[in-house]
């Protein structure tokens, strides 16, 4: 859920709480202060009649007929002791037609009854006064209350969304830029500019981290590259040195065998420290200028390469040249992609085998019989992951194949079928 | 033979030094561009071996001066980077050759040899060992007056080791030197033994002595007998 309509629906929540209790306690509150005024006005009445029975409480009845009060005297005999009830009552109203065959409705008075002595004689006296009035007012001044209430909450609730909304703007923009942040591409982020003292504290922030990332970025890079080449010194020093010993002639075998394996681990680190190399130059982008390169004459030159070690173990290439696309690479890499691929392929063909070639306007694939993989295919492309890991090989060649594959955007993939290993690529 | 190796590195320029010296070089070695400059300036030198980075100065331009004093040396690139646009623009000074660190001396020595025939017999580009007369001009080789048919790596293989007879090479240097580094080391044994084998048989086959000898696990050496 998002983050506005999350506010946005806790505001109408809220609020329709808000709006109900006090449209309840304003119903309440209203209904207390119109009963108090009804049974102040009855209570005034009630003083009235009793001020009036005690001039002439004979000509009382008639005289209150034009009253919004009716008052009912009637002569008891029971008590003389004094009491007094104030309640809310229902009475059938008085029907407009005589013969009227609807059952009159119902309605709803304020009555206080009491009973008063005077000379002797006790009456009950009743008095009744209409509530519709008032009941009417309360429901109207209610009707209103829930309607402007209401309204403002609806006007609130749009508004406080749409200026949430272009607060929140800023804050995916922000979110976006920072999902799109490729660190390997070193463009700095360009942040919406925001007087929100949070935006900008976050922007702030997050400047100050990629620009920290990309420092430790660049400085590894740096290093990396750095090591490979001060590397490449010491060991051209142990592999001249090694070249010089073995020219002596009072070396025995042992001494032989021990120069000969040191030899060929220096030549292996030598090799990894220039794939590593490679792969750091690419990562920094030390190949940008690009040649056109047809596709079919760069297999052709490296094929070359590979034409007696294919040979010596019957392996043959078939080529099919469908097309003869033309690609905007650099020539270096374009020859070490080719080579790489074209080496692997022979390497893990099986023997006798034939090697096949296709290209075609948008795709290059190179197809060798083998055995099936050992390793899960998608880790094929990482480095240091081989076939076997137990095999000489320096298993950079793939990774250095998909590196300048993203350096160039093109797609790579890997199939197995019919004991058959593809290596695809698409431009 | 007249050497000049530029090389900034102490380690490096000795073993260099060393095995050149063995080979009948007379070499000299300086650390660094000044110094290099000022003996470019006063003897002459059949080949300058130029490390492009030091530490006071770039090798081109040492390329540059060379070439401006119309010095009829033949020049080889030693660099660490392993660039391409490095290695166009340092042959397009006018440089010989370009090898990148870390290499194998007798890679060096057999470029400094191919380079040395280039100069010396200009158009005339010939190389006899014994009964072997190599025609490098159109890549023939004849034993006893008889042409061998070689394959392009066998061809690369015998000159390989006659610019470095009577040294031990190792398969490695072997390897690179045929393959540069389009082969799997532990590829190479095999590889190597395979050519050699088919090279040595041909030699033989015209009456040629085998002057191919197997030094135990390391190697190959090309011994005049």
């Amino acid at each position: 859920m998002k983050l506005i309509n999350k506010i946005t629906l806790n505001f109408f929540l809220v609020s329709s709480l808000i709006i109900l209790i006090s449209g309840v306690a304003a119903y309440f509150f209203l209904r207390h202060e119109v009963d108090e005024k009804v049974d102040y006005k009855i209570y005034d009445e009630k003083r009235e009649v009793i001020r009036r029975f005690a001039e002439n409480y004979s000509e009382m009845t008639s005289d209150y007929k034009n009253l919004s009060i009716h008052l009912n005297i009637e002569k008891t005999t029971f008590t003389n002791r004094y009491w007094e009830e104030i309640k809310d009552t229902l009475i059938p109203a008085p029907r407009k037609h005589k013969h009227s065959r609807h059952k009159p409705p119902l309605q709803s008075y304020r009555q206080l009854r009491f009973n008063h002595t005077i000379n002797g004689e006790t009456y009950v006296i009743t008095l009744r006064k209409l509530l519709v009035d008032s009941e009417d007012l309360i429901e109207a001044l209610e009707r209103m209350l829930i309607f402007v209430l209401s309204f403002l909450l609806v006007c609130l609730g749009i508004m406080n969304y749409l200026m949430s909304k272009k607060t929140w703007t800023a804050f995916s923009d922000i979110v976006n830029q920072v999902t799109n942040f490729n660190i390997t591409k070193g463009k700095a982020l360009e942040l919406p500019h925001s007087d929100i003292l949070e935006i900008k504290n976050l922007n702030k922030a997050i400047n100050e981290m990629t620009e920290k990332v990309g420092r430790d970025y660049s400085a590894l890079k740096e290093f990396s590259e750095n090591a490979s080449h001060e590397l490449q010194t010491p060991i051209s020093v142990i592999q001249s040195e090694i070249e010089l010993m073995i020219q002596e002639d009072s070396l025995d075998g042992e001494k032989i065998s021990h120069l000969q394996n040191i030899n060929q681990a220096t030549t292996k680190l030598a090799r990894l420290n220039q794939a590593l190399l490679l792969l750091t130059k690419i990562e920094n982008g030390q190949f940008a200028d690009f040649n056109s390169i047809q596709i079919t004459e760069l297999i052709d030159k490296n094929l070359n390469n590979f034409t007696d070690m294919a040979e010596l173990r019957n392996i043959s290439f078939d080529k099919n040249y469908h097309s003869s696309p033309v690609l905007k690479l650099h020539s270096h890499l374009a020859d070490i992609l080719i080579g790489n691929l074209l080496k692997n392929a022979v390497k893990y063909c099986s023997e006798s085998g034939k090697i096949n070639i296709t290209v075609n306007e948008s795709s290059f694939s190179i197809s060798n019989p083998g055995a099936e993989l050992k390793v899960p295919p998608e880790d094929l492309f990482n480095r240091f992951k081989k076939a076997d890991q137990a095999s000489k090989s320096l298993g950079l060649g793939l990774s250095i194949v998909k590196k300048i594959c993203e350096l160039y955007n093109l797609k790579i993939e890997y199939l197995y079928s019919d004991q058959n290993h593809t290596i695809k690529i698409y431009f | 033979m007249k050497l000049l190796l530029i090389e900034d590195e102490e380690a490096i320029a000795v073993s260099i030094l060393n095995y050149l010296k063995s080979e009948g070089y007379i070499c000299e070695t300086v650390p660094n561009y000044i110094k290099a400059s000022e003996k470019i300036s006063v003897y002459e030198y059949d080949i300058v071996l130029v490390d492009l980075t030091l530490p006071d100065g770039s090798g081109l331009d040492l390329i540059r001066e060379l070439k401006m004093e119309k010095k009829n040396t033949g020049i080889i690139i030693i660099s660490a980077k392993n660039s391409l646009d490095e290695k166009i623009l340092g042959l397009e000074l006018g440089a010989d050759d370009y090898i990148t660190k870390p290499f194998h001396l007798a890679e060096l020595n057999a470029r400094i040899k191919s380079v040395i025939r280039r100069r010396k017999f200009e158009g005339n580009n010939e190389t006899r060992f014994n009964e072997i007369f190599i025609n490098h001009n159109d890549a023939t080789v004849w034993v006893n007056n008889k042409q061998l048919k070689l394959t392009k790596k066998e061809y690369d293989l015998l000159i390989f080791f006659i610019s470095n007879k009577n040294r031990v090479m190792t398969k490695e240097a072997i390897a690179e030197h045929l393959w540069q580094d389009n082969i799997d080391l532990s590829d190479s044994l095999y590889f190597v033994y395979t050519h050699i084998k088919n090279l040595r048989k041909k030699i033989l086959e015209k009456g040629g002595n085998d002057y191919i000898k197997t030094v135990y696990s390391v190697g190959y050496k090309f011994v005049d007998l």
